[in-house]
């Protein structure tokens, strides 16, 4: 009995094995090193959609559970000996209440004042980071953060890290698509679409939006310890409201509630310093990326706003048209009950 | 006949406006009840007060004999009421088997973890869901939409999709704001069958706002008249359409004075 | 811990509260009649700073102090006022239909690229501003209020009375507050919004680029990331006070910037900018609407 397979699954598939084997063509470190930025990117940019784009709340303090997960794994690591392996969980972990704190507090206001307090909450936490210097060393960050060990081997240059970022990428969106596919994933898509009407066909819908930025939040936590572990050096610095904001323009560029939009959102924000340098020196490249950035969360918002990897439609919010598209093929039946 | 929904005084206030004024109302299980009267009356706001949609100024209602006055509407829902909106309120961007299967929220298990971890018990689930929610697609003739996504619906559909959905919900009490309007006489007609229809088959109460009385008459076992936001009339249909004070309500004290003027000069 | 010590927080605080409160106005206007956070006010106030000082600098050489300084400050009014309302017919005017969300992303958006733009042109590091005052200052009650100081309160204070009359009193402020009631029924009255809402956008900037020059003297200095946290800071205190009044944006202001000063006079000067964010989740939690809240709405 052949299974059909959507054609959404069978691209991802196909970039997955193009990303396994792209080591055997890209060997330099720093061209890797890259990569492995860009992976980052694309997870926190998954995880961001899954709040905003489809749960419909706005989040522009996402870097705080980064850091917070960050330090938290990178101060087991360091202090009690954890293995990055249990560290990483915990990391996520504590990443999951701070989201579950903020969000019970800040989930009952509306988008845009949503935006403001949790851009207010991911400042509150990287002052916390920069003055208590007995927990966390302030700017100075901590460092010696060790690398992590499986089966006894010792992670040692960029590979390792390649693979674990493909693996945790791999991990965040397949089990992002099943919580979307599911009871809890529709409840989220119609709180998004018309919360009121969502409450009056008995979602509660609080409790979700608290879960979805519980859950995002915890996946952020996640890429903390990782990349603590990954620049064995984890500050205030590491990620700021800047990066949250990036994160935004990332979901924008790709298509906000799309599936795979956070994709090449990331991987498209997250080059532009490439693509830049030839136009600037070094050290002003960090400030035309930024206004790159602005630029580009601009000019798709006004005339593209569902983005790339979105279906042509009016507002922002209306990009549930590429999981239809990717969903429905016009005479065949749905892939199978639940999973793709 | 045991009561389902009872409201004692209910009284909704806005500023300075008083949207419903001291309105008791009753309704046993298995009646069809009509709420008419002009717009503006306060019935839609009534709908809102008894659902849970806004909470009530002072007052109280009652629901299968419990006091549910400042419960939300996701905790009245799981009661067993469920209500359609005057102006349309479907997800628009959801498509037409979303919208039926999350009117099955309130009956239906699943949390996250069974999501991420595909049980079988959760897959089991989901399929029984999809089944049902079919079933209610196919009740109200929307099978082929299915995979549709709502918004693309004619207008006439949509009001369709809303009902499914409502339906979906397995009230014991199913409040339908204005669901004729924009129907023509055939619609109106099929309409007016179809909820009798629900009453019967499906065994649920109806509480009906509707301004057609071409719907609301012949099925209505009980008819509530609001103007002002008070009630100024209750009976049955016949009684209804024989008051003075209902016509009133209607057209207007100037105009009934102008009719019996003529009359007294004819 | 004294009475001088606090008494000399309040000070502090009243004065940098005021500039707070100029900065407030920006997003209460445009909140009020467009009704979202704009939060592209933080690059003008930025901007119109910058404009202020170059031309500062480069009057000074020229005029006496007083008058290049007036003049300096005459073209950042102006050249922020028509910064502003280009930022909203170019970023803002084509989102109009849709949702709020939409022009506060476009908004953030427009921050990037003007505190960015404007730190690859001239530079991430803070420049020196000249002090206006140099050595005024006077004794109150064992604190020290400096000539600054006072200059901020009462030009802030004269400002937030000048506009209070002319939204009550001129057809233009009738109009704005008009549109701000009911933007539909304004375009229907024949009313072209297009006037109001530039009108708003350019005194909300004007107010920024007065508030960064009030700050920038006194500190001392200007840094295009200045609107970042300046910004911030008066949306909460426009939120404190109760978004879309006047009134309410002056006492945010004085209570954030009060608030402030203590918080960081009694724990270490690095969470001073936590307590504004503190502040902001608290109004949030306890009372969305703000303090002179002017419509109570249960879901904000």
């Amino acid at each position: 009995m052949s299974k059909w397979i959507p054609r959404r699954v069978r691209l991802l598939t196909l970039a997955f094995i193009a990303a396994l084997l792209l080591p055997l063509a890209v060997r330099s470190p720093f061209a890797l090193h890259v990569l492995v930025l860009l992976g980052i990117w694309v997870v926190l940019s998954e995880s961001l959609n899954f709040v905003t784009g489809f749960a419909g709340q706005l989040a522009l303090g996402h870097a705080a559970f980064v850091t917070i997960g960050g330090y938290v794994g990178s101060l087991l690591m360091i202090h009690r000996g954890w293995s990055f392996w249990a560290a990483i969980l915990l990391g996520g972990g504590s990443a999951f209440i701070s989201g579950l704190v903020l969000g019970v507090m800040a989930l009952r206001l509306r988008g845009d004042y949503l935006g403001m307090v949790t851009l207010g909450f991911g400042e509150i936490i990287r002052l916390l980071a920069v003055n208590l210097v007995s927990i966390t060393r302030g700017p100075m960050g901590l460092p010696g953060i060790p690398r992590p060990v499986i089966f006894g081997y010792k992670f040692s240059g960029q590979l390792p890290y390649y693979y674990l970022i493909l693996a945790l990428i791999a991990l965040t969106h397949i089990s992002i698509e099943r919580m979307l596919f599911s009871r809890f994933g529709r409840a989220c898509l119609a709180i998004r679409d018309d919360e009121v009407a969502a409450e009056a066909m008995g979602v509660r819908s609080y409790t979700y939006k608290v879960l979805a930025f519980c859950i995002s939040s915890g996946y952020a936590g996640l890429v903390g310890v990782f990349y603590a572990s990954w620049a064995t050096l984890f500050s205030p610095d590491s990620f700021k409201l800047d990066d949250s904001i990036m994160m935004s323009v990332m979901i924008t560029l790709g298509g906000i509630g799309s599936l795979l939009g956070p994709i090449p959102g990331a991987l498209g924000i997250g080059a532009l310093p490439e693509l830049l340098r030839p136009f600037t020196t070094g050290a002003r490249i960090a400030s035309l990326r930024l206004a790159g950035v602005g630029l580009v969360m601009v000019v798709f918002l006004i005339l593209r706003p569902q983005g790339i990897a979105g279906m042509s439609t009016e507002k922002i919010y209306i990009s549930l048209d590429p999981i239809r598209k990717l969903l429905i093929r016009r005479g065949d039946s749905e892939p199978g009950e639940g999973s793709p | 006949m045991t009561e389902l929904l009872r409201t004692e005084a209910a009284t909704k206030i806005f500023g300075g406006l008083v949207a419903v004024d001291s309105v008791d109302l009753r309704l046993e299980e298995g009646q069809i009840l009509g709420l008419i009267g002009p717009n503006g009356a306060g019935k839609t706001t009534l709908f809102n007060l008894i659902t849970g949609f806004d909470p009530a100024t002072s007052g109280e209602v009652y629901f299968k004999g419990e006091r549910i006055t400042h419960l939300s509407q996701p905790e009245i829902v799981s009661r067993g009421m469920c209500r359609t909106f005057q102006i349309l309120r479907i997800f628009r961007n959801l498509t037409v088997l979303d919208n039926v299967l999350i009117g099955m929220h309130t009956r239906s298990r699943g949390s996250v973890l069974d999501a991420l971890l595909h049980t079988p018990s959760a897959m089991a689930e989901e399929k029984r869901m999809r089944e049902k929610a079919m079933h209610y697609l196919e009740l109200l003739g929307l099978a082929e939409h299915a995979r549709d996504i709502a918004s693309s619906l004619s207008y006439g559909d949509q009001r369709r999709v809303e009902v499914a959905r409502a339906l979906a919900a397995e009230p014991d009490l199913l409040l339908l704001d204005e669901p004729a309007a924009g129907m023509n006489l055939a619609e109106a007609r099929s309409l007016t069958a179809f909820i009798e229809w629900i009453r019967t088959e499906l065994g649920k109460t109806i509480l009906l706002i509707e301004h057609n009385m071409r719907v609301v008459m012949p099925i209505a076992d009980h008819v509530v008249v609001l103007s002002q936001g008070k009630k100024i009339f209750e009976g049955t249909p016949d009684e209804v359409q024989g008051s003075t004070e209902v016509i009133e309500a209607y057209l207007g004290e100037a105009y009934i004075r102008q009719m019996k003027r003529r009359a007294a000069h004819a | 811990m004294s009475w001088e010590f606090i008494l000399q927080q309040l000070i502090s605080g009243v004065a940098i509260g005021m500039a707070y409160a100029l900065i407030a106005i920006g997003y209460s206007m445009v909140y009020g009649i467009l009704k979202f956070i704009n939060f592209g006010h933080g690059a003008v106030y930025m901007v119109g700073t910058y404009i202020a000082y170059f031309s500062w600098r480069y009057l000074m050489d020229r005029l006496p102090l007083w008058p290049s300084f007036g003049l300096a400050v005459l073209i950042a009014v102006l050249g922020s006022a028509i910064f502003g309302v280009l930022m909203e017919r170019v970023a803002y005017k084509p989102t109009r239909g849709r949702s709020r969300l939409t022009t506060f992303m476009s908004s953030v958006g427009v921050s990037l690229i003007v505190t960015y733009g404007m730190e690859f042109l001239v530079g991430p590091e803070p420049r020196p501003v000249p002090a206006l005052f140099p050595g005024v200052r006077f004794e109150v009650g064992g604190a020290i209020v400096t000539g600054t100081q006072i200059f901020m309160f009462f030009v802030a204070l004269a400002l937030l009375l000048l506009l209070q009359w002319f939204v009550m009193r001129t057809y233009i402020g009738k109009a704005i507050r008009a549109t701000s009631e009911d933007i539909g029924a304004a375009y229907l009255m024949g009313i072209n919004i297009d006037v109001p809402i530039s009108v708003t956008f350019a005194i909300g900037s004007a107010m920024g680029a007065l508030a960064g020059i009030m700050i920038g003297i006194y500190y001392s200095a200007v840094y295009p990331t200045m609107g970042w946290i300046a910004g911030i800071k008066g949306f909460i205190a426009a939120v404190t006070g109760g978004i879309g009044s006047i009134p309410g944006a002056m006492l945010g202001g004085l209570l954030l910037g009060m608030g402030e000063n203590l918080g960081a006079g009694f724990l270490t000067s690095g969470y001073r900018d936590a307590i504004a964010f503190t502040v902001l989740i608290l109004v949030m939690l306890f009372r969305p609407t703000g303090i002179f809240a002017r419509e109570q709405r249960s879901s904000l």
